[in-house]
């Protein structure tokens, strides 16, 4: 949170990959920062567990996705999850949520947020690979605010 | 699947991107087989990072919306007729008006070729030297650029041990340049002691991140920036010797009128300047989008000079808002200009030609509004059916920077050859092919080709450095007794017409109206709420904003989105009758609560 600029890039490079779809929104703190609002790919969802049309799914890897196809636009993840990063587009009647770009990680690319993050906020790496990285943040460090809480 | 390096057209910084997709059909088609991918490979400039424009930038060229065939009178028609009732129309008027009555008005999407195929053109076949570029936040900077020469200038001693690096970032924000974050926040992080300077009227997120932000007073950069340099002169290490012109005015300027001007303390700029001056490498940035400096040319003399005194390693880097306005303005370079825009206030133009430039896009263009609604013929060439198009009687469809190949120059020594680019889109012509095909419908031969364009020699300074200041001193005067002043607010989530990130849809749903950004303390005194119509006023005009309380601005400053049509016209252009060009600043405004209908 302390090295993002706001410069939104990463928002628009989601809406840009995902059809005008963005599947990222932002979230003001007292203006004095912006953070991207996107799913945390909790181990126990509660979205999948409310989802009446078995829309949300965990794959082999543990990323939660969600079948557009499926979705009947119920709203009922977006009042579960307990981050508030799931929002409603009524104009496709369906509740878009991240997917990690899949299509890149395929490629074995990074995300397209991360891909175009300037000043290096976001980044893209295993939990236990981070905590490695910076060892002070398990400790309670200043770089708390890169670990993003799941669930 | 081809993929295709290419940078980004958007603005001067040039961003590497690389566009994959297969030969590429018709618009209309509606198939997209393109996508955009970062370049990150190694030695990518700015690590292969794109700002939220810069993401955008495949959909705007892929838009379906892009225009496919001319149009003479709003009528679809062919590109031969087009040419046909282009060469007739400018016959006549050459014929019964004079060659004087024609103006061609170039942007910064044309290559530095097609800018001088355009100038042969207006010479050979139109007879006139009336051709200029429209970028009137660019221009005054360049003509500076080019009068006088700084290059004699050097370091002031020897570069300082350690790698402590100092960036100062002059009008320019991560939020417009994000790309420049991933330059100067490492080399923040990097070193101990390092620093970011930041000169800005407002207390944005760049802001937030500097360690010395030297907030001015709105237009007040130029004096600024005289301070840094006026602070190392002082100190007796730093000689400027070798540019008398500049030595002389530097001393000549008082701290008092610094400090008044400039809003920021002799101390500030003190400590600020010896930081610069102790750094191993300084990397200075300069941006006037819009028009957000009092005075652009001296901001960036002086920011230019104190970056060549520094005794460290040195990069200055001006930022340009369309990417190829200093190459245009270079190809131009020794035309007269022919008071185009004199004549262009007056109405004495009868014919109009406007090359790679949607005049309506990001500036104010009130006085052209009204030249192409009296003069007899206009021709445009335009990307989409904008108001420029809606205005003109034949409108030719173009191509991007990004679909032409050639060379650009994105900043000052910096050329960028393009060859092997995207192809444009099918029933699209470069201004290059509009312009040879016009010439040879007028019975003239002037076929794309010809020498190479150089960039031109700096010096034979034109002795307006003194006038410079004291025009400054008289606008920052007649700005200190207005109720607020008026800045030009620009942040990539504005998505409105003349916006480049107008296909940002998300962005739409943000900011749908123009807002007017306004201090919490400024708000309570006038009775203003948040979301509340306000009326604003200035000498360009009157428009309802939607007041939005922020504590990014004092008291005294607003600020105002300025993508949308209704904002623009609130920033009249200033005509500098001795040079024949316009500028643009920020203005004086007087803000009622009351709220109006429309």
């Amino acid at each position: 949170m302390n090295l993002c600029t706001g410069c939104r890039a990463c928002a628009a490079a989601c809406a840009m990959g995902h059809h005008d779809q963005g599947l990222l929104k932002h979230g003001a703190v007292q203006e004095k920062a912006l953070m991207p609002l996107h799913c945390r790919h909790c181990d126990t969802p509660l979205c999948l567990e409310v989802c009446p049309q078995d829309a949300i799914k965990k794959d082999e890897n543990g990323t939660i996705v969600r079948m557009s196809h499926l979705c009947i636009g119920c709203k009922s993840c977006i009042m579960s999850c307990p981050f508030g990063v799931m929002f409603m587009y009524s104009t496709w009647h369906i509740s878009p949520k991240c997917d990690l770009c899949q299509d890149r990680l395929e490629e074995g690319k990074e995300p397209r947020c991360v891909a175009t993050c300037t000043s290096g906020a976001l980044v893209f790496e295993e939990l236990t690979e981070l905590e490695k990285k910076y060892k002070r943040a398990a400790e309670g460090g200043r770089y708390f605010a890169r670990f993003m809480p799941t669930r | 699947m081809r993929e295709i390096k290419s940078n980004c057209s958007f603005c001067s910084l040039a961003c590497p991107l690389i566009i994959r997709g297969g030969e590429r059909g018709a618009v209309f088609t509606g198939q997209s087989l393109l996508s955009l991918d970062w370049d990150k490979s190694e030695g990518s400039k700015f690590g292969g990072s794109l700002c939220a424009r810069g993401v955008a930038a495949v959909d705007y060229v892929n838009s379906v919306k892009r225009l496919n065939y001319p149009f003479v009178l709003g009528e679809r028609s062919t590109f031969e007729a087009a040419v046909k009732e282009t060469a007739s129309n400018l016959s006549a008027v050459k014929k019964e008006s004079g060659s004087e009555s024609i103006g061609v008005l170039l942007g910064g999407g044309l290559t530095n070729e097609e800018a001088t195929l355009a100038m042969r053109f207006t010479r050979d076949v139109l007879e006139t030297d009336g051709i200029v570029l429209f970028a009137p936040d660019d221009v005054p900077i360049f003509r500076f650029h080019m009068g006088h020469d700084l290059s004699a200038l050097g370091p002031a001693g020897p570069k300082p041990d350690g790698d402590r690096e100092v960036s100062l970032l002059v009008g320019d924000s991560f939020s417009e340049h994000p790309c420049t974050a991933k330059i100067v926040l490492p080399g923040k992080r990097a070193t101990r002691g390092s620093e970011v300077i930041v000169i800005s009227p407002e207390r944005n997120h760049t802001a937030w991140f500097a360690d010395r932000h030297l907030q001015c007073r709105p237009a007040g950069e130029a004096a600024v920036a005289a301070g840094l340099l006026k602070a190392a002169v002082e100190t007796g290490d730093v000689s400027l010797a070798k540019a008398p012109e500049l030595d002389k005015m530097i001393r000549g300027i008082e701290w008092n009128a610094i400090e008044r001007f400039g809003g920021v303390g002799k101390e500030a700029l003190e400590g600020a300047s010896s930081s610069l001056l102790g750094a191993s490498k300084v990397r200075t940035y300069i941006s006037n989008i819009f028009g957000r400096f009092g005075a652009p040319e001296l901001t960036c003399l002086f920011t230019e000079a104190m970056t060549r005194v520094c005794p460290g390693e040195t990069e200055f880097t001006p930022q340009f808002v369309q990417q190829n306005t200093w190459g245009v303005y270079a190809a131009l370079s020794g035309a007269g200009g022919g008071k185009v825009f004199e004549k262009l206030e007056r109405m004495e133009l009868k014919a109009m030609m406007l090359l790679g430039l949607d005049l309506f896009s990001a500036f104010p263009a009130g006085p052209v509004e009204k030249a192409m609604r009296e003069c007899k013929f206009a021709v445009s060439t335009q990307l989409f059916w904008n108001q420029t198009a809606a205005r003109a009687n034949v409108v030719i469809p173009a191509a991007d920077l990004i679909e032409k190949s050639g060379t650009v120059w994105p900043e000052f020594g910096e050329e960028l050859v393009r060859s092997d680019v995207l192809p444009p889109p099918g029933g699209a012509f470069t201004d290059g092919e509009f312009l040879a095909a016009l010439a040879k419908e007028m019975g003239s031969d002037i076929s794309p080709g010809g020498g190479k364009v150089s960039e031109p020699v700096r010096g034979g300074g034109d002795g307006r450095m003194e006038g410079g200041w004291k025009s400054f001193g008289e606008l920052m005067s007649g700005l200190e007794s207005a109720d607020a002043v008026m800045i030009p607010w620009s942040e990539p989530a504005h998505a409105a017409d003349g916006s480049l990130s107008r296909n940002l849809h998300w962005s739409m749903v943000t900011t749908p109206e123009p807002e007017l950004m306004i201090s919490d303390e400024m708000a309570e005194e006038a009775g203003i709420a948040d979301g509340q119509r306000v009326s604003v006023e200035s000498d360009g005009g009157k428009a309802l904003l939607i007041a939005r309380r922020t504590g990014k601005v004092e008291a005294n400053t607003v600020g105002a989105t300025i993508h949308f049509p209704a904002v623009r016209k609130l920033f009249p252009w200033k005509l500098d009758e001795s040079s024949g060009e316009i500028s643009l600043s920020p203005v004086s405004v007087k803000i009622s609560g009351e709220s109006e209908k429309s």
